[in-house]
């Protein structure tokens, strides 16, 4: 049996490595909302599922597989923040789970990594949905301390959905746990053209040709701007680097002139259940640098505290 | 040996006569003798037991084959035959008839198949083939030693039929059946008659009215003598089998009676509006209504669940025929065959997300048949095509093929046919009545097969259709000005496509209609896995279903045009008729016998027989429909105790057929 | 071959069926799957990166129908963001995001593999992430209050009795060595 209340937490490459803001979010968030978070040592690249699956699918598994293990031996389920990990970790349990001859093929392997057999005990489970559906948009608000008063793009990314026969959240056409969850917040989701599209990173490609990336790209914040949201919401620390790295690289390739801060959910939430914005690590962003939250307090200082 | 004792031996002797079996090997050419020594098969039929005679001869189903066959009944005393040769479905019969002509019963012949299992089969192998004859033969003897007589009985019909449905193919069912002197129920489950072909603006290829082309067979049906018809009836019980059915059926109130003169007052003081279903949507009824102007029967009806009670209606009516006490009667009627025709269903695209069908903000996707309610002489907009949003006319009009069809995310993985003919068809119509207007079909493959329909398709490509071959991905929505886009590849030119879409028609599927699935359990019929009615056999049996006497028209079976469901009600009408005219239904009572003494009335047998021609009664006992049952043998593996065996086909007959062919050992059940 | 055929083969529009081999991918997940594609361009139409990029997903699925193994030299299969719209909308259930996967799979086997993936796959092994820390990083994690360093395998590199991430180096993603490409510089030169 897994622990109740109780998730390691699988931190991946780039919220470790670049945005250690949205990790300190996540901690402080998971952590009011009543839930343990256990560090998940000696854990790996998840590997990341556009690129390590494009090499070599097996490898990728059994690395997949190895995180797991790590998880399996705490008895906990696992979190991650990240639509990547959770691509790669949910789909390669999901699939092994279901594949026993792979399971078989996945655990030779493992013994060459160490003290490691993939068992199935475990659930791998990403923060949006945590949150969209266990803590729910009617359970967030005993948590609140303030709201944010801000139109928000808001964008799902690819694999925190898809395939949703492997995911099973919500429709991938119409999605709508996050504008659900963000309503107490205060946040108003503002529609725009193709909001459900790539953001362009994905699968490899902004490593393989980073033009093609940017162009993908390009549309994309065209239509975002359309629309001039405070901010731009995501789910997933790649998303988010794309949007960062991206609106400078238009700026400085294409002439424009974009500044929309980038926010991961775990930041925008754990900011609303009381965190100072500093903690959020917003500062060390390259986008909306100057972007101050425009908030509303709800609960005395007290309580906060 | 005194008199008395010769008597008793004699008649021992006629009741269980010596088996004289006469054996012929057919070369059938080439086909038998090129492979198989057929001299050596019969030279060895004639040791076996019984055998007093064993001939091969060129073509045992020429006409002097046949005479060999009746000669040796004749003049040797043959009382079973045994022919080697080709399969029981080609030429078994041929030879039981033979038989039967000279006086033989015509269970007494055994077919022997050595073409299909000897000679086709092992053609580099002649010993082989041979042998595998000599010992088939073999079987087919052991077989017949033991066959009984089989009686063939008339069994009286009961002549009436019951249609159900009655939209094109159900009314031309029914009319047929009349027209052929059978008394009909035709019970609808809607309040009116005609069914989709009412709803339509033009048929194809000929761009025809069609409440002209039904209203004839409407109306002749609503006034024909040999035809009682009830609306809003659904079958609820279905019992007896082929020419005698008891079927029990249930008609809700329509609340207003048949004095109605059809003046509408009590519609136009109903407070209530609802959408109108038989306008599909694109235009509101009242509580109290009539589906449309030429509706049969013309009488109002009211919708119980929208309704408020206020009373205006009731106070309103100059005839007082609205009645709210009215109750849901049942009726019971005994017919011989029952006519299926319940339909189909369109689709509803809104299972295919990318779509949006029925979202906030794509009031303008709409489906065909919505389509075809806009441009109908009946229509809100005056036959204008308007666009649901705004009621502006639409600039720029994409059509959207194989939507639910084709389509194994959505289980339906058929073609339903239609749609092409359908689709190319409005879009000429469009065409023609806004020639400034872009109208695309975007399709998969156009499929117009069949004389006049390829015409068809040309006569839009010719007025300016444009056809784009590829399926489109979404229907995207710009949420700032509201504007929707077809994506879209086409492949042919491989560029992806952008393609405004101001009004955007889904060519969804026919799909089986709802509730067919308790419909079929109540007439135990079996269904595709599509949800169809299944039929008998595609090629030689398409309006038979799969219990005798109950029998598929239209587009019940699976997908149909209105010319295709005309023709297949039309063949429906007249087998479920030929019995009934004729009186009497010949069956032979190859049927299961249950041994009593065996049975543990746990009614395995019950649960495994497709017609449902096993009956309990109150008591456990087990009993055989023998009208029903089709011979399938299926209660014999089932039985645990052998109880219950099939004649001609019980365990000891095929425990002596298996033992030349296994070499000697056979485990039947015991 | 002489100068001449080769001309010839590069010159010619036409295929013949010594151009496919259609036996190539018969262990190819989803294989019948794939036969049963009509073409019917849900995949391109759904595709973010198509509408910028070269790449055209029907193609793909086309030329692995019929055998034809220059899918696997063609850089388009690399423009694929992965974002599954195909994959969620293909009629068929043909699941092309994950057919392409497994053509970069093959790919990769040949040796077909940019550099810059190259790169990413030297970082999972030297340091277990595909993006690996820096300093000015660590900086702000210790300003937010976090360890310097994530518990991740990269702190743990020299400890433990089999020193993992070695393991990890040697046995995951072995990558074929990098191809000496000289026909298209002779191209190059010949222009």
């Amino acid at each position: 049996m897994v622990k109740e209340k109780t998730f390691a937490f699988f931190l991946g490459c780039i919220m470790p490595n670049r945005y250690p803001g949205i990790e300190s979010s996540t901690k402080f968030m998971m952590e009011k909302l009543g839930y343990t978070i256990l560090p998940m040592e000696r854990a790996s690249c998840c590997p990341a599922p556009g690129v390590f699956r494009s090499f070599n699918k097996v490898d990728w598994m059994v690395a997949a597989a190895r995180n797991i293990c790590i998880a399996e031996q705490m008895d906990t389920d696992i979190i991650t923040v990240c639509n990547g990990c959770f691509g790669t970790l949910q789909e390669v349990d999901h699939h092994l789970k279901e594949n026993e001859d792979h399971k078989v093929l996945v655990n030779e392997k493992l013994k060459k990594l160490g003290d490691y057999e993939y068992k199935g005990s475990i659930n791998v489970r990403h923060a949006a949905e945590v949150l969209g559906y266990e803590v729910g948009p009617w359970g967030i608000e005993e948590f609140l301390v303030r709201k944010v008063k801000a139109r928000v793009a808001i964008h799902y990314g690819c694999h925190l959905l898809k395939p949703v026969s492997v995911r099973g959240l919500d429709s991938a056409e119409k999605p709508s746990m996050l504008e659900d969850f963000l309503e107490p917040l205060g946040a108003e989701s503002v529609d725009f053209v193709e909001k459900y599209t790539c953001c362009g990173a994905g699968g490899g490609v902004k490593a393989f040709d980073g033009n093609a990336s940017m162009t993908i790209f390009e549309e994309k914040m065209k239509n975002i701007d359309a629309v001039k949201p405070d901010f731009i919401l995501s789910p997933c620390p790649f998303c988010h680097l794309q949007f960062e790295t991206g609106q400078d690289w238009l700026n400085k390739n294409k002439g424009t002139n974009y500044d929309y801060p980038v926010i991961h959910l775990s930041q925008l939430v754990a900011y609303c259940m009381g965190m100072d914005q500093k903690q959020t690590g917003l500062q060390f962003q390259m986008m909306g640098k100057d972007y101050i939250f425009q908030s509303e307090e709800i609960k005395q200082e007290e309580e906060v505290s | 040996m005194t008199k008395a004792n010769n008597e008793a031996n004699v008649s021992e002797l006629e009741t269980e006569e010596e088996p004289r079996i006469a054996v012929f090997v057919c070369h059938c050419g080439h086909n038998i003798a090129g492979t198989v020594d057929v001299e050596k098969v019969a030279e060895s039929a004639k040791d076996l037991p019984n055998v007093v005679k064993a001939e091969h001869y060129m073509f045992m189903c020429s006409k002097t084959g046949v005479k060999m066959l009746q000669d040796s009944i004749k003049e040797l005393g043959v009382n079973r035959t045994v022919v080697a040769s080709c399969s029981k479905l080609q030429h078994g019969r041929t030879f039981a008839k033979a038989i039967e002509e000279v006086g033989l019963n015509k269970h007494k012949h055994q077919q022997v198949n050595v073409r299909e299992f000897c000679s086709w089969v092992h053609k580099n192998d002649k010993e082989g083939a041979t042998q595998k004859a000599i010992q088939l033969v073999e079987a087919g003897v052991n077989r017949a030693r033991k066959l009984e007589d089989v009686e063939t009985r008339k069994i009286p019909t009961t002549k009436a039929a019951l249609v159900i449905g009655a939209g094109v193919a159900g009314l031309r069912a029914a009319n047929d059946l009349a027209e052929l002197g059978v008394p009909v129920t035709l019970i609808e489950k809607n309040s009116t008659i005609g069914g989709h072909m009412t709803q339509l603006n033009k048929t194809f290829p000929t761009l025809e009215c069609p409440q002209c082309s039904i209203s004839p067979l409407t109306n002749g049906v609503a006034n024909h003598p040999l035809i009682d018809l009830y609306t809003l009836a659904q079958v609820k019980n279905v019992e007896g089998s082929m020419g005698n059915f008891t079927v029990e059926f249930e008609i809700k109130p329509r609340y207003v009676h048949d004095n109605c003169t059809s003046c509408g007052e009590c519609s136009s003081v109903c407070p209530i509006e609802v959408p109108s279903e038989w306008d599909k949507g694109m235009s509101m009824r009242k509580a109290i209504y009539k589906a449309y102007p030429q509706a049969i029967p013309s009488t109002f009806v009211r919708d119980k669940q929208t309704c408020i009670g206020c009373n205006s209606c009731i106070n309103v009516c100059p005839v007082q025929a609205v009645d709210f006490s009215m109750k849901t009667e049942k009726k019971t009627v005994n017919v011989g065959s029952i006519v299926v025709a319940a339909g189909f269903n369109e689709y509803d695209p809104s299972e295919i997300e990318p779509y949006h069908y029925g979202q906030d903000g794509y009031d303008d996707v709409i489906t065909q048949l919505q389509l075809e309610r806009m441009l109908s002489p009946t229509s809100i907009t005056n036959s204008e095509v308007l666009r649901p949003s705004d009621g502006r006319i639409p600039k720029n009009i994409v059509m959207i093929q194989c939507v639910g069809s084709r389509n194994d995310q959505v289980g339906n993985a058929y073609c339903t046919g239609v749609c092409c003919k359908f689709a190319i068809k409005n879009a000429r119509i469009l065409k023609e009545n806004y020639p400034n207007s872009n109208v695309t079909i975007c399709y998969i493959d156009v499929r117009t097969p069949g004389l006049n329909f390829e015409e068809l398709y040309k006569s839009a490509q010719e007025i300016g259709v444009r056809f784009i071959r590829g399926r489109p991905s979404e229907i995207l929505r710009n949420p700032l000005t509201g504007e929707l886009r077809v994506i879209v590849e086409d492949t042919l030119s491989m560029t992806p496509l952008q393609l405004k879409g101001d009004l955007v028609v889904l060519s969804a599927a026919m799909v089986p209609p709802e509730g067919i699935g308790p419909l079929g359990s109540r007439l135990h019929v079996l269904r595709s896995k599509e949800g169809f009615l299944k039929e008998f056999h595609i090629k030689m049996n398409p309006t038979l279903s799969s219990k005798g006497g109950i029998y598929l028209a239209g587009a019940i079976q699976g997908p149909k045009d209105i010319s295709e469901s005309v023709a297949h009600a039309g063949g429906a009408a007249a087998l479920a008729a030929a019995h009934l005219v004729k009186g009497y239904i010949e069956k032979e009572m190859l049927i299961p016998k249950i041994d009593y003494s065996l049975c543990i009335s746990c009614g395995l047998c019950k649960t495994v027989c497709a017609p449902a021609a096993i009956d309990v009664d109150q008591d456990r006992v087990y009993s055989v429909n023998e009208v029903a049952c089709k011979s399938c043998g299926m209660c014999m593996p089932a039985c645990p105790t052998g109880a219950i065996q099939l004649i001609n086909f019980s365990d000891d007959q095929l425990r002596d057929e298996i033992i030349p062919l296994s070499g000697g050992e056979a485990h039947c059940h015991d | 071959m002489s100068d001449s055929e080769q001309s010839e083969e590069q010159n010619r529009e036409f295929k013949t069926d010594e151009d496919f081999d259609p036996e190539f991918f018969r262990n190819i997940e989803r294989k019948s799957k794939i036969f049963s594609c009509i073409q019917c361009g849900t995949c391109t139409a759904s595709c973010e990166s198509g509408k910028w990029t070269a790449l055209k997903t029907r193609n793909i699925i086309r030329k692995v129908c019929l055998g034809d193994l220059t899918v696997l030299k063609d850089p388009d299969i690399w423009l694929c963001t992965t974002c599954f719209a195909c994959w969620e909308r293909c009629p068929r259930n043909i699941q092309p995001t994950g057919v392409i996967m497994e053509l970069r799979n093959y790919a990769t086997k040949l040796g077909n593999i940019s550099p810059n993936h190259r790169a990413v796959v030297g970082y999972l092994g030297n340091t277990g992430h595909a993006v690996p820390i820096n300093d000015i990083t660590k900086e702000r994690r210790k300003e937010l209050g976090l360890d310097e360093l994530p518990p991740t395998l990269f702190k743990y590199k020299t400890e433990g009795e089999g020193k993992e991430l070695e393991n990890f180096k040697e046995f995951m993603f072995d990558l074929p060595p990098v191809k000496e490409e000289k026909k298209p510089k002779k191209k190059e030169e010949k222009k």
